[in-house]
């Protein structure tokens, strides 16, 4: 019976370790499988196609992440992203400077970010019914702003952001992996990155400890409201367009990837990193889609199904019954 | 051999690291109340979860009334007659008394006949002799007590042959604890098992026939209690003596300096309070639930804003609008409820020992991890606190070792004024005595402490002086302790 309880003790200790890497494995058996179907799916442009595409989905969900790590939800993403893509290449195509026009657009999304933090801490509302406000009013606001109609002949300085690239390297992509190693840094090493799991994890504990909660949470809605403003404008300049309609339902894609990462909607548990590994993995199923030519109505609903089905198979796999 | 209700034979269970039941032989009468004692992580909510099916065990077997058993979840051994009590109650607070009592057994499918559902209610009160608990009463109305009858009747009406009870007098008054008694003595008649755990171990002896004790997941002793005694469980919980003596100290109560004042506050419910906190002093707060001794800690802390009166610090009136603003002021709070206002289960202890916010811990706005994790490992050695590392998370902590990461953020901080409300409830006696040392050699060092506690004795043993609360008022001051021993129960409960 000894040598039993060794064994079991042993599976024990694998599942543990399989718990803690059980996205990157994974991703791995995605990207096996994805190679396996298509031998196209390994060459450099594929790859940094996905990166490409995935960059703007990307830095939303990093926002999304500090949020729900909270215990908050931010809906409003996708109209934030859109409303500030809208003011960037409107300020644009009035010939102001590149970098004043992004400042604004980006300045606009932080204060939808605020007026979301606010209303959810200090106001007192669920966070589920402010952004769902702000989501609907802010998406209106964007098409107010030109009547509906797009923006085109955007300036080539402008559009270099998002189509770019340093070597092949997509410079979106390497925006996003930037983003993501500074909001990874914030959240494992300064004060504000442990109170944001603190105050996801217990927030009564936390006010009596002394923290600021509700300055907490204002903060991280600012942050979810500055990276979908740059997101947006990302968008525009990579689709050299700007559009009311733009980013529409992406904020279902953030939330799927979040949890997808690992990522609690309970607040408190989970981080950046799975965030990131989430988004490529729903961004590598997508491209096996396109590779073995998937129409897009098919690909909505398999995707629905392998959310499900991987959070279900990680469940079974590493959850213990409790 | 027939006459045993439930017999667990050589039960195993294995956790990461660890194992946590080992050949643990346990079985329990028809009839009988059978005690289930042990240091925290002994192995009692481990065994109890094997039984009601929330774990699966590695080995042994579970013989239920005659026939072997295997429940897959607490819901199938419900239906076969064992219930469980949590520590922490499981009623629904916005349903009335009724519904709470046949709560899990309405068919989704069926329409609810009201007044049967009223009438059956009354007649589980009355079996269990307390028809004054109205079934139309919303249980977020009910005393602490109360709630704790309606969990029984909810095992009564389930027809239940076994209850286990984890820790029910927890949180109970001396009259609500008398009450419980009678109920567990007229269920026993009615031929119902009990297992009932607990820490006080004085309990047992007003109500259990036996007692099993538990350490390292091993049965050390089954005995009937008629057989033993106080001392001789406490040596077999812990495997060492521990002196029942008041720990000699030189107390240095420095009378002259007031180092924290309330003059006339009153909230709703406290009425125009004055206490004085001395420099080096150890201050009880004795009363029931409700009486005002939480309130007033919330008052003092900056929870709650008072509607008249003020606060003084060191002779200066102060104004604390939030915790924040207390901690500044050097105060620290050890909150009533260890889970919900203590801990962050989710994290781990390094996270926990240093979540109150700190110059110490920050260098250009980076956290210094590493002289964090020195200075909390110092600390768990300081404090005995039992892990593998500072990483271990603080849900898979015991409670007595979660008590200690809670008062080793307020230790990490340096604060001087402390304020601990019911610091060892759950905690089991080994980590007790611990904690009752560290509050002596905070007071010695210059530190002043107020200790709010519903049991007596631990006031008794560890305060300078002891105020006793009843509805809101000061109603006692007891400067001679020797005095507050044979009065203090009365005077909280009759309120002179």
């Amino acid at each position: 019976m000894g040598v039993g309880i060794k064994s079991r003790i042993a599976t024990l200790r694998l599942r543990e370790q399989f718990k803690k890497y059980n996205l990157a494995i994974l991703l791995i058996v995605f990207i096996i499988v994805a190679s396996s179907l298509s031998n196209k799916f390994f060459t450099i442009s594929n790859l940094f196609n996905i990166i490409q595409q995935s960059s703007v989905v990307g830095i939303i969900t990093l926002g999304m992440t500090y949020v729900i790590l909270v215990a908050g939800i931010d809906l409003s993403v996708g109209s934030t992203a859109a409303f500030s893509g809208m003011v960037s290449t409107i300020l644009i195509s009035q010939h102001l400077p590149v970098i004043m026009s992004i400042v604004v657009a980006i300045f606009a999304g932080a204060i939808i970010g605020l007026i979301n933090g606010w209303f959810s801490s200090y106001g007192g509302l669920p966070s589920f019914i402010v952004t769902l406000a702000t989501m609907v009013a802010v998406r209106g606001a964007t098409f107010i702003l030109t009547n509906g109609t797009p923006i085109y002949g955007l300036s080539s300085g402008f559009t270099f952001i998002g189509t770019g690239t340093i070597g092949q390297f997509p410079i979106s992509g390497a925006i996003w992996i930037i983003i993501t190693l500074v909001l990874l840094i914030i959240s494992k090493y300064t004060g504000y990155g442990r109170n944001l799991y603190a105050v996801g994890g217990n927030p009564e504990a936390s006010y009596l400890s002394g923290i600021k909660v509700n300055f907490v949470v204002l903060i991280a809605f600012t942050i979810s409201g500055i990276l979908s403003a740059f997101a947006g404008i990302l968008l525009a300049s990579w689709l050299t367009v700007g559009q009311p309609t733009a980013a529409t339902g992406v904020e279902l894609n953030a939330i799927a990837a979040v949890v997808l990462g690992g990522t609690s909607l309970f607040g408190g548990k989970g981080g950046i990193l799975g965030s990131f590994i989430g988004v490529l993995l729903m961004a590598v199923i997508t491209n096996i889609f396109n590779l073995v030519g998937l129409g897009s109505y098919y690909q909505s609903v398999f995707m629905g199904v392998i959310i499900v089905g991987a959070l279900m198979m990680n469940k079974y796999l590493v959850g213990e019954k409790s | 051999m027939n006459k045993d209700i439930l017999s667990m034979k050589s039960v195993t269970k294995c956790f990461p690291g660890m194992k946590a039941l080992d050949n643990v032989d346990f079985s329990v009468c028809y009839g009988e109340v059978h005690c289930l004692i042990g240091a925290n992580g002994a192995g009692k909510s481990t065994l109890m979860k094997i039984l009601t099916g929330v774990y699966s065990r590695d080995s042994g077997e579970i013989v239920f009334k005659g026939n072997k058993v295997n429940f897959s979840s607490p819901r199938e051994a419900r239906q076969n007659g064992i219930s469980i009590i949590h520590q922490e109650l499981s009623l629904v607070d916005n349903l009335s008394v009724a519904e709470n009592i046949f709560l899990g057994q309405n068919n989704n499918f069926k329409t609810v006949n009201w007044r049967h559902l009223y009438n059956e209610s009354r007649s589980v009160l009355q079996s269990i002799g307390m028809s004054t608990i109205y079934p139309k009463e919303l249980v977020s109305n009910l005393s602490i007590g109360h709630r704790q009858i309606v969990e029984l009747a909810k095992a009564v009406a389930l027809d239940a042959k076994l209850i286990v009870m984890d820790e029910p007098s927890a949180t109970l008054s001396g009259a609500e604890y008398a009450t419980l008694v009678r109920v567990i003595r007229d269920l026993q008649r009615k031929g119902v098992s009990i297992i009932y755990i607990t820490h006080r171990l004085n309990e047992l002896f007003d109500i259990g026939d036996k007692v099993t004790v538990l350490r390292d997941g091993k049965v050390v002793a089954t005995q009937r209690l008629t057989d033993t005694n106080h001392d001789e469980l406490v040596f077999q919980m812990i495997g060492k003596k521990v002196s029942n003596q008041k720990v000699i100290r030189n107390s240095q109560v420095d009378a002259q300096r007031a180092v924290l004042e309330a003059q006339s506050i009153s909230t709703k419910v406290i009425k125009q309070l004055n206490i004085k906190l001395h420099a080096g002093e150890i201050l009880g707060l004795y009363g029931l639930v409700g009486s005002g001794r939480t309130e007033l800690l919330r008052v003092l802390y900056g929870i709650d804003q008072p509607s008249s009166g003020r606060v003084l610090l060191n002779g200066q009136p102060v104004k604390l609008k939030s915790p924040r603003a207390a901690i500044k002021k050097g105060m620290a709070l050890v909150p009533e409820n260890r889970k919900l206002q203590g801990v962050i289960l989710g994290l781990n202890i390094w996270m926990n020992a240093t979540v109150v916010p700190s110059r110490d811990f920050v260098k250009y706005g980076f956290l210094r991890i590493s002289d964090i994790r020195k200075q909390v490992g110092g600390m768990m050695k300081r404090l005995n606190i039992k892990a593998s590392s500072s990483n271990t998370l603080v849900g898979n902590l015991s409670g007595g070792n979660q008590q200690k990461v809670v008062l080793s953020k307020w230790l990490l901080k340096k604060t001087s004024i402390f304020l601990l409300d019911e610091p060892t409830q759950g905690v089991d006696i080994g980590a007790k005595e611990e904690i009752y040392r560290l509050i002596y050699s905070l007071a010695s060092s210059g530190n002043s402490v107020i200790v709010a506690s519903s049991d007596h004795e631990e006031l008794i043993h560890l305060c300078d002086r002891i105020l006793v609360f009843y509805d809101g008022e000061i109603v006692k001051e007891f400067i001679d302790l020797d005095e507050a021993s044979a009065k203090i129960l009365e005077s909280a409960v009759v309120g002179r």
